[in-house]
């Protein structure tokens, strides 16, 4: 842990997990391991965030879950993307991307 | 309807959020001890990090739609044990709601009848009602009851008011079958209904042609004796009664709140079929008068007037615009 940690930006966790779970069924554990990951662990997704996140989604019909045994044979909760989700997913990244682009533009021209 | 379905297995919704954190911590422990931490570390260590469970849990449920009913279940229990803690308090609390609202129902109808619609009928600021006493007599005595005659005469010989209608009550004994019931009721004279233009509420009320001199005998019924004595039942209009012995017709059922003289039916009866004999006063109603320039009721008005204090209408009809003639 000698790299700084950042928690993650409110509103994004959402999006994030959204776009985790897109790639394939996923469990939650795996969901927090591989944001960290991919972000070369400058996010951590705390369980406290994650957990509620992931039953707010589940509840507005963006992932719908499944009890999957694991390769270890331990049975888990996997997340899925549904197609409400996905299209939840398009609209958060185009916006994402927007903003994103307009706050860099401002970095690279206001001076 | 997962959401139902959720509802009815709350405990097995538990057992899954319970299962799932669990799976999580075990995963946790799994990767540190791979990481070579002792095992006893290992679970210290990834339960720190997952600080208190009961807290994810509550935020996990807290992103249901059934938390919200579950909520008020225990919020509704609660209070409902608070007060068998302390039924003085109860008590005293449930007796001032209920003071307060019977309080608040009581005034409202009050002001609705009295200053929102005090009655129900036409124009009713301009209903005047008349009483005679005789300027020369010592006596302060006064009457507002008319023999026929002296009806008559108003009638005829008004200048002032757009119409005058006059009633008079009687006892109306109803014969069903083997029992009898006794009814307040009304004669009323022709136009009636029009003046006080309001609608019936099922059948017709009395019209011209009820007044002719040989026409079926009919009567109109209170909507509130309608409801009480006769079930409400629509299918009572054009059945005929016995009524002091002879047969009516009922034509039609007034509106609710109209409840002109305070009887419970109406009967027509003109006039000038009243036998000129009969000692029965009339009450009178006077309707729309108020010219704008005030004028005495008694000039050219007639003969069984005279010796009345003249009488301006405005001052007439102020403050008694809707007392009933007695």
């Amino acid at each position: 842990m000698a790299q700084e940690k950042m928690e993650l930006l409110k509103g994004t966790l959402d999006m994030l997990i959204l776009k985790v779970v897109a790639a394939g069924p996923i469990h939650g554990y795996a969901i927090s391991q591989r944001i960290q990951q991919i972000s070369r662990d400058f996010f951590q997704v705390p369980q406290g965030s994650l957990y509620p996140a992931l039953h707010r989604l589940e509840e507005q019909d963006w992932l719908e879950a499944q009890w999957k045994d694991t390769s270890t044979g331990r049975e888990a909760k996997f997340y899925a993307l549904t197609r409400k989700g996905r299209k939840q997913l398009e609209t958060e990244v185009s916006n994402w991307e927007r903003l994103s682009d307009a706050v860099a533009l401002i970095l690279r021209t206001a001076e | 309807m997962r959401w139902l379905r959720r509802l009815w297995q709350k405990s097995l919704t538990e057992r899954c959020l319970d299962s799932e954190l669990q799976f999580h911590l075990e995963q946790q422990i799994a990767e540190y001890v791979a990481s070579a931490l002792p095992l006893a570390e290992a679970r210290r260590r990834a339960s720190l990090e997952f600080g208190g469970l009961e807290r994810f849990k509550e935020e996990c449920r807290e992103a249901r739609w059934e938390n919200h009913l579950d909520i008020f279940a225990r919020d509704f229990r609660f209070s409902f044990r608070g007060l068998l803690k302390d039924r003085r308090f109860a008590f005293v609390s449930i007796f001032a709601l209920a003071l307060g609202i019977g309080a608040s129902t009581a005034i409202f109808s009050v002001v609705d009848n009295a200053l929102f619609e005090p009655f129900p009928y036409k124009d009713s600021r301009h209903l005047v009602v008349i009483r005679i006493h005789d300027r020369d007599s010592a006596d302060r005595e006064w009457r507002g009851a008319f023999l026929y005659p002296e009806l008559r005469e108003y009638m005829t010989q008004n200048h002032v008011f757009d119409a005058v209608v006059a009633n008079v009550e009687d006892d109306i004994i109803y014969a069903a079958g083997e029992t009898t019931f006794r009814f307040g009721g009304d004669y009323v004279t022709p136009g009636t209904f029009e003046f006080f233009g309001v609608p019936p509420f099922l059948g017709r009320a009395l019209q011209p042609s009820d007044f002719q001199p040989g026409a079926p005998p009919v009567f109109v019924l209170r909507y509130a004796t309608w409801v009480s004595q006769f079930q409400a039942d629509p299918a009572l209009i054009g059945k005929t009664f016995n009524l002091n012995g002879a047969s009516r017709t009922l034509v039609g059922i007034m509106a609710p709140r109209f409840a002109w003289g305070g009887v419970e039916l109406w009967l027509p009866r003109s006039p000038d079929a009243v036998d000129s004999q009969s000692r029965r006063p009339f009450s009178a109603l006077l309707g729309d008068g108020c010219p704008s320039s005030p004028r005495r009721l008694t000039s050219g008005s007639g003969s069984r007037s005279h010796g009345d204090r003249p009488t301006p209408c405005h001052s007439l009809s102020r403050g008694i615009s809707k007392a009933l003639l007695y």
